[in-house]
């Protein structure tokens, strides 16, 4: 048996002699780690709504039917000199039914319409400091104003109310986190100061036979590691669940992806193990003299 | 060449002064007695020797890694419950850097049957007597081959027959090039062990004699003050 073998050793035996205390660490740590995790899919879910709200801070300017290209060339040139455009995209009436029938997918429906009856039109994205309520409007009331522009169409306050709500949801989410680290370190230093304080005489005796930073603390630290990881793979089962149970509802709720599930559980064991070493590194010097 | 020295040592605990300027030299196949009242410096001198505390003055002078090479038998067994004798007795060998498991079966092996432990390797220590437990703490000790046997009052909590075998045995290490160094306040085992006797009163060295097995006479030590 090698040394990390008398370390895993060790974590067995810790884990099986105190199997109530990590069984109450893991359920406290997974109870946590849940909300976190659970808030993460619910700013996910926000995000990819705000992401397509994006597209919403463009401007629609349709228009008229049977425009020639020498007439749609100097709307063009005009609409780029307006006060707060950033950037501008044609979309012929051709390319405006590609996507409406990739939007709507059922082939009668399409029959039943005909004709390609959409405009072309011009999609104009504001600069940075017009993407504001009042940008967006003052951008689409010059627009309207220009020959050959028969609508203009914008989302409006709303879209932006809805970034600022992701945003502060953001900021949330950052309290949470910190909050529920502080949780987490908090019991995985418990556990490990009570596992201690268990075995409190044994480690008097392996200190007195010379045991060092391996027979001594590495133990308790693989402990908190272990304890946090397998919390936070609970917490993505859990998630897991919770999702599938939502999913044939109206609400829904996106899983983060793999690679962030797989740092989830990595951040949670690191966690663990910061924990179980601030735990061992504040131990009063008493306890093991 | 001695095995350890100390050289004008003075240990302080906290204002409390424990040893007082002391000066020693041990050299290896020694077996040394150290007898006081309690309160006299006895546990505090071991301690020194055993590298495990460093003195307030002086020197203490020994090779270097010797510490992992001392072998240290207490009044109290000191053992771990939840793990084999074997397991027990193994734990000395990984933390002296011993980790192949086959040196470790050959290191302990043969001190199951010196120690009388043979066919208790797999029982663990609430299942042993007192004077089993204190052969298996005494098998500890010896299983990293120790330079330097230091034992605390080791029979203090043994019926004379289990002690006088674990004197027995720890003689026999005597004879292995070891220095055995034994504190106790019980001085008829000084005329049973004949050997070097120091004698410590208020922190400071009252004697430091050869004593002879029969009459009881006394001679002055190789390497003492």
């Amino acid at each position: 048996m090698g040394q990390l073998g008398y370390v895993f050793v060790e974590l067995w035996r810790a884990l099986r002699r105190h199997r109530t205390l990590c069984l109450a660490s893991i359920l406290s740590m997974s109870s946590i780690l849940l909300i976190l995790l659970l808030f993460m899919m619910v700013l996910t879910g926000v995000d990819n709504y705000t992401d397509q709200l994006e597209s919403r801070e463009e401007i629609s300017i349709f228009l008229n039917e049977g425009l020639s290209r020498p007439d749609v060339d100097v709307l063009a040139g005009r609409l780029r000199l307006l006060a707060g455009v950033d950037s501008l995209r044609f979309v012929s009436k051709d390319e405006a039914w590609e996507q409406f029938r990739a939007d709507v997918g059922d082939e009668a429906l399409l029959q039943a319409v005909g004709e390609n009856p959409l405009p072309a039109s011009f999609v104009i994205r504001p600069k940075p400091d017009y993407r504001t309520a009042e940008g967006v409007r003052s951008i689409a009331r010059q627009a309207e104003t220009l020959p050959h522009v028969e609508d203009v169409r914008y989302a409006g306050e709303w879209v932006l109310r809805a970034e600022q709500v992701a945003r502060t949801l953001h900021q949330i989410g950052a309290v949470l986190g910190l909050i529920i680290l502080i949780g987490v370190l908090f019991v995985v230093g418990a556990t490990t100061r009570l596992a201690i304080q268990a075995r409190l005489e044994s480690l008097h005796v392996i200190r007195t036979l010379g045991g060092g930073f391996l027979f001594t603390e590495a133990p308790y630290l693989a402990e908190g590691f272990v304890l946090a990881t397998i919390s936070s793979i609970i917490t993505i089962l859990l998630a897991r669940a919770i999702h599938d149970s939502l999913a044939e509802g109206l609400f829904h709720l996106p899983m983060p992806s793999t690679q962030v599930l797989l740092g989830f559980a990595a951040a949670g064991g690191l966690l663990g193990l910061l924990g179980s070493w601030i735990a061992v590194a504040t131990l009063p010097r008493k306890w093991l003299l | 060449m001695a095995l350890i020295r100390l050289d004008h040592v003075t240990k302080y605990y906290k204002n409390r002064l424990a040893l007082s300027d002391i000066t020693l030299s041990f050299e290896p196949s020694e077996w040394v007695f150290v007898t006081g009242p309690s309160g006299a410096g006895k546990s505090t001198l071991l301690r020194l020797v055993s590298l495990a505390e460093r003195p307030s003055r002086g020197r203490v002078e020994a090779e270097p890694g010797m510490r992992r090479t001392i072998g240290m038998l207490g009044q109290e067994f000191r053992l771990l419950n939840d793990r084999s004798i074997y397991e027990n007795i193994a734990l000395a060998c990984r933390i002296s850097g011993v980790w192949d498991k086959e040196e470790i079966r050959q290191r302990v092996s043969p001190l199951l049957d010196e120690m009388g432990l043979r066919g208790m390797e797999g029982l663990y220590p609430g299942e042993l007597s007192s004077g089993e437990k204190q052969r298996v703490a005494l098998a500890r000790a010896l299983v990293r081959h120790p330079r330097i046997l230091i034992a605390d009052e080791p029979t203090g909590n043994l019926d004379p027959p289990a002690a006088a075998q674990i004197f027995s045995l720890m003689r026999q290490y005597r004879d292995r090039e070891t220095l055995v160094l034994v504190a106790t306040h019980a001085e008829d085992w000084t005329q049973r062990h004949p050997g070097r006797v120091i004698r410590l009163e208020q922190g400071v060295v009252a004697s430091d004699q050869a004593q002879q097995a029969s009459d009881g006479g006394a001679s002055s030590a190789g390497g003492g003050i």
